[in-house]
């Protein structure tokens, strides 16, 4: 009896939660994947980003706020899941986010990934370098650097999606940006200066 | 504004997320430092280039795959809920009804354990030792019969 009742309660109202969120997935997914692409660096760690963060979205769709754009919730979730897994895979620094240089030039180690299965999916023009520039920076300098220039967010915007402040994210983007730049002119100079040249 | 506030700025100026006030001050600038206007030209060239950075798609099927996986998960976590949830509830509170009506009935059954180790209640002459003699004797082990004799030490004690 007990069994029947909470099934019927709750029945109705989550056929359309469900179907809601569907929607929402569907319309949503390229751009999270792309974002998870430039986040994670191949393809099957994207997708597994992206399936990580749904399935936490739905989880927790009933605290969704509808005030917000559903992406930049998802972004928020997704921040937190990229974060989780590359502390899981110890990839994560354990450096203070906001250490380093003060003139941002702190650099960075950067992985090898040449025995990606993905390689091949990227140009050999400045797409391959930055994406390892990117993969060269703390989660936290890369999220803020994609979801400006790429998603073409707004700072209070993104600092309401990385839960922090609007000056920490001003510093993030602009360090972030000096740590491209920097690795450009080191690794792939003369792509980076005849793009340069270009505009 | 000097160099160092303009350059930590720059970035927040080409995002135009400076207030009009600030705006105005780090173009005055600008218009007169001509390193200021060369980092300002490259962080405005990058900006644009990664503006410009390919979308990446999916692989083929991930879209179907994706929904069936995450509503699927859903739908299993809701299931679960909804069949063991009421159950998972109802088992625990009989179970912690039971341990404390079982925790309660052995504090109320329970017997306060002596202290010294308790003494043999047969006594020496009792009936069962009446009964040994008894056998021993008509085994044919008769202390005067000059047989051998097995006497129990307690028996012998006495």
């Amino acid at each position: 009896m007990m069994l029947f009742a909470i099934s019927k309660d709750n029945t109705g109202p989550r056929v359309d939660h469900a179907a809601l969120f569907e929607n929402l997935m569907r319309k949503s997914h390229r751009q999270a994947y792309s974002l998870a692409y430039r986040l994670t660096g191949n393809s099957a760690e994207a997708e597994d980003l992206v399936q990580e963060s749904f399935v936490r979205a739905f989880r927790f769709f009933a605290k969704y706020d509808p005030a917000m754009p559903f992406t930049s919730w998802l972004y928020r979730i997704m921040t937190n899941a990229h974060i989780d897994s590359m502390r899981r895979k110890g990839k994560l620094k354990t450096m203070s986010l906001e250490q380093g240089g003060a003139d941002g030039n702190t650099t960075w180690e950067v992985p090898d990934i040449d025995s990606s299965p993905d390689r091949m999916l990227l140009h050999d023009s400045l797409d391959e370098p930055v994406q390892l520039a990117l993969n060269a920076m703390t989660p936290e300098f890369r999220m803020a650097v994609l979801l400006a220039d790429v998603e073409g967010m707004a700072y209070e915007e993104i600092a309401d999606v990385m839960h922090t402040s609007v000056g920490t994210v001003r510093s993030r983007i602009h360090r972030g940006r000096k740590q491209i730049r920097k690795h450009l002119l080191k690794h792939a100079p003369q792509a980076y200066r005849s793009y340069s040249d270009e505009l | 504004m000097n160099c160092k506030s303009a350059q930590t700025y720059l970035s927040a100026y080409l995002d135009g997320e400076l207030s009009g006030q600030e705006s105005l001050q780090m173009r005055d600038h600008l218009s007169q430092c001509r390193e200021c206007q060369v980092e300002e030209i490259q962080l405005r060239t990058l900006k644009q280039m990664l503006r410009g950075l390919p979308l990446y798609e999916p692989t083929e099927g991930f879209e179907d795959r994706l929904v069936s996986q995450v509503m699927g998960a859903g739908e299993r976590k809701r299931r679960f809920t909804l069949t063991f949830g009421p159950s998972l509830r109802l088992a625990g509170g009989l179970a912690a009804v039971a341990i404390i009506a079982g925790f309660g009935l052995v504090k109320l059954t329970e017997r306060k354990v002596p202290m010294t180790r308790p003494q043999p209640t047969a006594r020496l002459d009792s009936a069962d030792f009446e009964f040994t003699r008894d056998q021993l004797f008509m085994a044919g082990n008769d202390p005067l019969s000059g047989n051998r004799f097995v006497v129990p030490t307690s028996y012998g004690h006495k």
